[in-house]
């Protein structure tokens, strides 16, 4: 796999996953033996490492994107860290940013960095021999993730047909964080929909809910919410036993149908990091439920539920309440830790026909991955990978918010005196809002 | 990390520059005196950036030697490496200019870079825009090419000058028309002083005019000043008594520097993105995509809070209620750097960017511009225009400061002064003659600068006014 991290967001998080990655490896309560963690650990290091330096430390196999140095510039930051960067992967032009406009990052910066971006690109492919393909990390709000980043996929499905690319988008608080947000998501998600396999989009929104609701972190700040990213990224991407779980089957799995490529991930448990050893350890079974009812979607407006900020509660299935869940197109589930006979790990829950419409078969409605060893010396981790229809709601206030700065033309200026018209506005939104009807009207069966 | 290039032009731009010096050297740490007194302790918390701030020095210097230690203690340390300030000193006549070359900071000012003449412009536009800039556009060109060539990553230009008098009203927008002519691909950030309207001189109201004219179709953002509001707010620094360093700094500065030095850490701050790391960075070419939504609607409101230039020796408060206030105190009109009221209850608020510097989090900033959304006004879409910036790097002497940036529909009420005060004196016909004798100046631009203007304070009135339309968004098939 060759990670390419774009902009601030993208280098940041980026930046955090591997370190990460390195905590899992290095994690020491791997609940396996020695013979299985070894495997575990050789296939991650081949997964998201390219050799070593002389010191020893990991080489990522990442490729560091940005207009402006500063944020690079801190990726070397650490080093007592036992990874870290080849400073030859950097490809980065001191333009001062893209000035968070889509269309500087699209038109003009990417031509000033797209021979070097291709000409690493290639090297680093050039030394694999089994090469899985891309996991790109980028925001949609600034300008050099959302532009850059849409044009380099382009590049890369034209020269990389048949290899896989997969997106992990950040997409920026509804609040405002930056005037041209919502212009710059709507045209990023445009570009990625038709040419990433699938993309996983993460709410900032909902990252810094759960990092002061679950993890008590009443200040967040954004190293918190990418901890969550990076934890999220890797219970999906991290080695299971499911030998050809590669990007390809991923993407099989999850999103088989081109109509529908936009993926979040749950995952439980998230437990501050002070109170980890008096974490509750319950059967598989309430985490599963607990995942499932992360697909719930509220009846009203007033009961908002948003269980993704709710601890898993083992009492639930006691309960008899009878919730509409969100219909989904495919679910992956990924669990890492130790199954044992009477705490076994049962998938009815996340196979009821209900979930899903009438013409998903049953047998490609749900995928189970399992891995024994433990995750970030985690007893029990859970991801899901779902593909639902849910995410129309933040699609659509994004969309609501672009046409309507939109309608009244604010800010278009800045987009035209970098050549971008409202011809290709118009047709960014047409694709976005195809999305969302599409996801909207999902209807499941019974 | 980005650079930037000072112009100052005319008295006033000097002034504010030989402020804006000291205090870009004490924001790196170096301490510089002036007759014996220092002028600012630095602080001690500062060592703990020092690799940030000296991997910033060349946003503000040019450093000819390559060396890997660009940790500089004093002035002395500047000169005998061969520090120059990357800036431009224009005036028509050469008595602030001159101050400088006999100053403590004499050495840091390129002899290239300094363009004089005696006796002045006569506080006439047409003076400084046509004759002299017609005289010295090469010269001035030249100074300036010599400047950018010694910048790799060129990403501003930073004007300070006055728009009452002459020089740097006419001289200071030909200077800024010759860098939109040249160098259009960088950022023209001006900062410039809006006359009292008791006048200084008569002739205020045309230059006001006529320059204001130029900022309009020439600048990338404008960061208007009133005197008025400086001399308020030093004021008020006055009669903080538990302030003690800043009362002393102030009772230590010439006239004017207590009040540029607002406005040379306003600069400060506003560029503090484009040279110091920090987790959600805002460059330069951020500030006009995110404040300016339609073309020329380019001046901008900007406070700094705390508006001192150290602490208070005690502060009690806790962290997350002092943020609060930081925020509060940055949309008081107090704050302002002219006198209106950017949040007015008639007015609306086009965007807003609030810029962090120190250890401001994201949760803070997220909290307080969500009290803003919901205490202002906004435009049928401007409610989510806001940009938020996050810079790790404390000012000199605080552990967390703001700068708001506001863009609101308010700005049309400088607009009707200006015209206002042109209109008094043009009906009288005064003095207008000093002006069509001037070679190149013709009587038209006074009313075409005058409709001009009078378009721009309109286009507020139409924002605010804007109703809610129906267009429905893009129906699928
Ligand atoms: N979750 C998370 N979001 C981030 C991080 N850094 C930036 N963002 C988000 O990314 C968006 C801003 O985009 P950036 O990545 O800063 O922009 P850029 O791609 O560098 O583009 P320009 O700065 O415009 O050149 C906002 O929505 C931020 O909240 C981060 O570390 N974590
Ligand atoms: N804030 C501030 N305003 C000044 C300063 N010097 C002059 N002014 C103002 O500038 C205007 C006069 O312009 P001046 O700069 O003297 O004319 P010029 O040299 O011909 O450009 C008046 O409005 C003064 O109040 C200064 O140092 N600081
Ligand atoms: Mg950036
Ligand atoms: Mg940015």
């Amino acid at each position: 796999m060759l990670t390419i991290q774009f902009g601030q967001c993208g280098n940041q998080l980026g930046r955090d996953l591997f370190s990460r990655v390195c905590a899992d490896l290095e994690s020491p309560n791997t609940g396996v033996s020695h013979g299985a963690n070894y495997e575990y650990v050789e296939s991650t290091i081949e997964k998201w490492f390219d050799g070593m330096t002389e010191r020893g430390r990991h080489l990522a196999r990442a490729i560091l994107v940005d207009t402006e140095e500063k944020v690079v510039n801190g990726m070397w930051k650490d080093p007592q860290a036992s990874w870290t960067y080849r400073a030859s992967n950097v490809v980065c032009q001191s333009g001062g940013g893209c000035a968070n406009n889509w269309a500087y990052g699209y038109k003009i910066s990417s031509q000033r960095l797209s021979d070097s971006m291709v000409s690493v690109t290639r090297r680093e492919i050039e030394k694999l021999d089994r090469f899985q393909g891309f996991l790109l990390l980028l925001s949609s709000a600034g300008g050099t993730g959302s532009g850059v980043g849409s044009r380099m996929v382009e590049t890369l499905r034209d020269e990389y047909e048949t290899k896989s690319i997969v997106a992990s988008i950040v997409l920026p608080f509804t609040f405002g964080e930056v005037s041209t947000q919502n212009y710059n998501t709507v045209l990023t998600l445009a570009e990625f929909s038709d040419r990433a396999d699938f993309s996983v989009l993460f709410e900032n929104q909902q990252m810094h809910a759960m990092s002061t609701s679950l993890l008590n972190n009443s200040n967040t700040m954004l190293c918190d919410m990418n901890n969550i990213i990076s934890e999220n990224l890797l219970a999906a991407f991290q080695p299971s036993d499911e030998a050809r779980c590669n990007m390809n089957f991923l993407t099989s799995k999850v999103a088989a149908h081109p109509n529908f490529r936009f993926v979040t991930i749950k995952s439980a448990p998230h437990v501050p990091a002070t109170s980890l050893q008096y974490e509750p350890n319950y059967k598989w079974n309430v985490y599963v439920r607990h995942l499932k009812q992360t697909l719930r979607i509220s009846k009203s407006q007033v009961e908002l539920t948003n269980v993704q900020l709710k601890a898993p509660n083992p009492s639930l299935s006691k309960t008899v309440v009878s919730h509409t869940y969100s219909p989904c197109v495919s679910n992956i589930l990924v669990t890492r830790g130790k199954s044992v006979e009477n705490d076994a790990i049962m998938l009815e829950d996340l196979q009821k026909r209900h979930l899903y419409p009438e013409w998903i078969a049953s047998t490609e409605s749900l995928t189970h991955l399992h891995q024994e060893r433990k995750f970030l010396n985690r007893d029990k981790f859970l991801a899901l990978i779902t593909n639902n229809s849910e995410i129309h709601r933040p699609l659509d206030t994004y969309l609501d918010k672009a046409w309507n700065s939109y309608k009244f033309a604010a800010f278009l200026h800045q987009y035209k005196q970098f050549g971008l018209e409202e011809d290709d506005f118009l047709e960014a939104f047409t694709k976005v809002e195809n999305i969302v009807q599409e996801y909207k009207s999902l209807k499941s069966g019974n | 990390m980005s650079q930037f290039i000072t112009v100052q032009v005319g008295q006033c731009g000097n002034q504010i520059g030989s402020a804006f010096w000291p205090l870009a050297l004490h924001e790196y740490g170096i301490q510089t005196t002036s007759g014996g007194v220092n002028l600012l302790k630095v602080q001690r918390n500062h060592v703990k950036h020092i690799s940030d701030l000296s991997d910033a020095f060349p946003s503000f210097f040019h450093v000819p030697v390559k060396t890997d230690n660009l940790y500089f203690e004093n002035v002395a340390d500047l000169s005998k490496a061969k520090v120059k300030a990357r800036a431009l000193l224009i005036d028509m006549e050469d008595s602030v200019v001159s101050r400088f070359k006999q100053g403590p900071l004499r050495q840091l000012f390129d002899q290239t870079c300094i363009v004089t003449n005696y006796p002045g412009s006569g506080n006439n536009w047409a003076i400084g825009y046509h004759v002299h800039g017609r005289e010295y556009h090469d010269r001035i060109e030249e100074s300036i090419r010599h400047m950018v060539e010694k910048c790799d990553r060129l990403h501003g230009f930073l004007l300070m000058h006055s728009l009452g008098g002459g020089t740097g009203s006419g001289l200071g927008t030909a200077t800024l028309k010759l860098l939109k002519d040249y160098y259009s691909h960088v950022e023209r950030i001006v900062s410039c002083i809006y006359p009292a309207n008791i006048q200084d001189t008569v002739t205020a109201p045309y230059n006001t005019l006529l320059a204001t004219q130029e900022l309009i179709e020439h600048a990338t953002c404008v960061f208007p000043v009133e005197n008025k509001a400086l001399l308020d707010i030093c004021n008020s620094q006055m009669n903080k008594r538990e302030n003690t360093n800043q009362i002393n700094y102030n009772a230590s500065c010439k006239p004017f520097q207590d009040m540029n030095s607002i406005i040379a850490n306003m600069l400060l701050h506003l560029t503090s993105g484009s040279r110091f790391p920090g987790s959600l960075n805002m460059d330069m070419n951020e500030v006009a995509t995110n404040l300016v939504p339609y073309p020329q609607l380019h001046y901008i409101f900007s406070s700094v809070s705390p508006i001192t230039l150290s602490a208070p020796n005690m502060c009690t408060m806790q962290e997350p209620k002092l943020q609060d206030e930081l925020f509060t105190n940055a949309w008081s009109r107090n704050n302002q750097l002219i006198k209106l009221d950017p949040l007015q209850s008639t007015s609306v608020i086009l965007a807003a960017a609030h810029i962090a510097r120190g250890n401001t989090t994201l949760t803070d900033i997220k909290r307080n511009v969500e009290r803003f959304q919901n205490k202002s006004k906004f435009t049928s879409w401007s409610r989510d225009c806001m940009k938020i910036g996050l810079c790790s790097i404390p000012p000199a002497g605080h552990s967390s400061s703001l700068l708001c940036l506001l863009n609101s529909s308010t700005m049309s009420l400088l607009f009707k002064d200006v015209i206002q005060e042109f209109s008094k004196l043009y009906r009288k016909k005064a003095h207008i003659h000093h002006y069509t004798q001037v070679h190149g100046f013709e009587e038209t631009q006074f009313i075409e600068s005058k409709e001009n203007i009078l378009h721009l304070s309109e286009c507020y009135a139409e924002i605010q006014n804007m109703k809610e339309t129906n267009i429905s968004r893009l129906q699928v098939i």
